[in-house]
């Protein structure tokens, strides 16, 4: 668990973070979303050190980051920053095992790990192991930068615009190999964006900031339901409310008896993708499938109460 | 028709297109091969007397220059590939120089020892004529680093080959170095101790100091406009300002003069050609670690580097290649500039430089320019292949 207790960050007598406090969940997503200038990267940087707060406090499971020093802090946390931040002049497994090389790790042991990481990562360490990042596409430079921060196996890892420089589809395939890592591993996930759609598809607590004061700290469903401030609305965007709230459902858990014609959508798909599908195919039902059957169907006006303004 | 049928056929015209460089090349060797090949003197200082490539070499050798000539002259004028350019100038240099030998065999009379064959206006000029076809070529090749230090040493070796078979002995040059020749081997390493040493000292104290200005931004400005002031002094005027204060140092520090420091010789010259590499390797230093990458910088923090793991570890491998840049230029700059070493007694092949222009007797003074020269070129081939080589992966693909 991360506290984060009335923390201040002052540069030039202008309060950057603004007595921020914030409690983040072990084994949870917490997206940190706010406009440049706001104080979200900031805020981050605070919790592994990077940047010292002029006032408040901060705890990693109870004990003050005050008393540790900041390299050995650091060796535990992992971190992810947008254009990877690899090393140029080393090679793929060098990158990689950067912290376990810190720690002191055995040799054996650090090489069978970094070839571990790569084959999560889909990288074959026969071929990618010795290759210099630049060598590597943009979408590999990523996941190696993700498989360094994960080396030493940190209980917590910082991500700061980690997607930011990735186009649309190898962005979104990123973010679903983020969302397995951390059901897979448990690692408590702090990332830093500016783009609401990822904070609302990633987070499990969305915390939107601006100005460097903390405005909401929320499950998404509540931020797009009750957003605190008419910024944080504004950040959500109105037009796009009742779309994000869909995409927060399945389709699974919205399966109502019957029978409708045409086309299956499968039960894992978004309730949004479900609501896309009705209006393109001109259909108020569509049948929903379930490993090759058919175990029901959604209906356009369940959708349209489920997108609905709540009472 | 089709674009197939098109190609082939401008692939062929292209062959007949001039070569922009290729003409000035032209240009220069026609001069070349219109002035005296080689110069005849009866002694060493009277003015000499003027042969051209006819009547420098027996007829049929002659004739062999003069077409090896040519083909040359073709293979510069046209746009041939650079390949086919660069053996081509490869092998008019190579017989240049075995053809001078040659000419000096042939037209030194038997049994004189005072007579003088030097190269004339016209070797020089289709020397450099050719030498600027075989570094146009080598540059358009875009050679890896190795191939380029393998050509060095074969180029080296022919030289060595060539000055050992003992046909080059009756040129001018050659008559000058065996007369003197423990006395060339002696300044040469002088020369080479004064050059490297200068520049390994002021690595050991410029990287250091770079890293200071790195790290302590107040500083920068203060030892970068020293280090500026010292470059501007002439280097004659800091050779003769060392002569005082190592003179007093030598006098009244114990245990200096046991170490070699006097007002004049090697040390002054050491410590003048130390003064002028500092600035290129603090500033090269400097800009080298200024350009690391920031995000590079970041992670390394972020993971939990210290400073010097971070120094040693991500900084100064990026920047190594920038710092070797810097030495590069002032071990090149340090092998031409220790030859000013000789006017204070400091040694190196300025020597022959200075004795020869004291005797106008120019063949003395190539003595002293012509080693310097490859010395300072190998050098220059062998670093930049180095920096290229460090820089892998730092440069963006």
């Amino acid at each position: 668990m991360i506290e984060i207790d009335e923390i201040t960050r002052r540069y030039d007598g202008e309060d950057v973070v603004d007595r921020v406090s914030l409690t983040i969940q072990p084994r949870s997503i917490c997206v940190i979303v706010g406009t440049s200038g706001s104080g979200k990267t900031t805020l981050m940087r605070m919790i592994n050190k990077l940047v010292e707060p002029s006032s408040g406090q901060i705890r990693i499971d109870g004990e003050d980051i005050a008393g540790i020093p900041a390299y050995e802090l650091r060796r535990r946390i992992g971190y992810v920053i947008q254009g990877h931040g690899l090393f140029p002049h080393r090679t793929v497994g060098q990158n990689v095992a950067t912290v376990p090389k810190l720690l002191g790790w055995e040799k054996r042991r650090t090489e069978e790990r970094v070839d571990e990481l790569l084959q999560l990562f889909q990288l074959d360490p026969a071929q990618f192991r010795n290759r210099l990042p630049h060598e590597l596409s943009g979408g590999q430079q990523q996941r190696v930068g993700v498989a360094r921060a994960l080396a030493a196996k940190p209980n917590i890892l910082l991500m700061d615009e980690p997607f930011g420089a990735l186009d649309p589809v190898i962005r979104a395939k990123a973010q679903e190999d983020l969302l397995a890592i951390q059901r897979r591993f448990g690692t408590t996930i702090v990332l830093v964006t500016h783009d609401m759609e990822e904070a609302i598809h990633l987070g499990d607590t969305i915390a939107v900031m601006d100005g460097g004061k903390l405005l909401q700290s929320a499950a998404p469903a509540e931020i797009i339901r009750n957003p605190a401030t008419p910024f944080v609305a504004e950040l959500i965007g109105t037009s796009e409310r009742p779309f994000r709230l869909l995409s927060l459902g399945r389709v699974a858990d919205h399966l109502e008896p019957g029978h409708a014609e045409g086309e299956a959508i499968d039960a894992a798909a978004s309730l949004r993708d479900a609501f896309a599908e009705l209006l393109w195919s001109g259909r108020s039902a569509l049948p929903v499938r379930r490993d090759g059957e058919i175990v029901g169907q959604v209906t356009l006006a369940a959708l349209s109460r489920l997108a609905a303004r709540p009472q | 028709m089709s674009i197939a049928g098109i190609s082939p056929l401008t692939a062929r015209t292209g062959w007949f297109k001039l070569d922009k460089l290729g003409v000035l090349i032209s240009l220069v060797a026609l001069a070349g091969a219109w002035l005296p090949f080689v110069l005849f003197r009866a002694n060493r200082i009277v003015p000499g007397d003027p042969r051209p490539v006819t009547e420098a070499l027996p007829g049929p050798w002659a004739a062999l220059l003069i077409t090896v000539l040519l083909v040359g002259l073709l293979a510069a004028l046209f746009r041939v590939a650079p390949g086919v350019k660069l053996i081509m100038g490869l092998v008019v240099l190579g017989s240049l120089f075995v053809l001078l030998g040659l000419s000096a065999n042939f037209l030194t009379p038997d049994s004189d020892s005072f007579a003088r064959i030097s190269p004339g206006a016209g070797f020089w000029l289709l020397l450099l004529a050719f030498a600027l076809l075989v570094t146009d070529a080598l540059a358009r090749l875009r050679l890896r680093p190795w191939v380029r230090i393998a050509i060095l040493l074969g180029v080296v070796g022919a030289m060595v080959l060539l000055l050992g078979s003992g046909s080059f002995n009756q040129v001018s040059t050659l008559k000058e170095y065996a007369t003197r020749a423990p006395a060339f081997w002696s300044e040469a390493r002088t020369h080479l101790a004064l050059a490297f040493g200068s520049v390994a000292l002021a690595s050991v104290v410029g990287i250091p100091l770079g890293i200071w200005c790195f790290r302590i931004k107040r500083v920068r400005a203060a030892v970068l406009n020293l280090l500026n002031m010292v470059q501007t002094i002439p280097s004659i005027a800091l050779f003769g300002l060392l002569i005082a204060p190592l003179a007093w140092m030598a006098a009244n520090i114990p245990g200096a003069s046991a170490l070699g420091i006097s007002g004049i010789g090697t040390a002054p010259a050491l410590v003048a050609l130390f003064a002028y590499s500092l600035l290129p390797i603090v500033s090269n230093t400097l800009v080298g670690l200024l350009g690391v990458p920031p995000a590079a910088v970041d992670a390394a923090m972020g993971m939990g580097m210290t400073g010097r793991q971070r120094l040693l570890g991500v900084e100064l491998p990026l920047a190594f290649p920038v710092i070797l840049t810097g030495i590069r230029i002032v071990l090149v700059q340090n092998i031409g500039l220790a030859t000013i070493a000789a006017l204070i007694g400091g040694g190196g092949f300025g020597v022959f430089v200075f004795q020869g222009i004291g005797q106008t007797a120019m063949d003395l003074v190539l003595l002293g320019a012509v080693p310097t020269v490859v010395l300072a070129f190998a050098a220059a081939v062998v670093l930049d292949a180095l920096v290229e080589t460090t820089s892998r992966g730092t440069r963006k693909p």
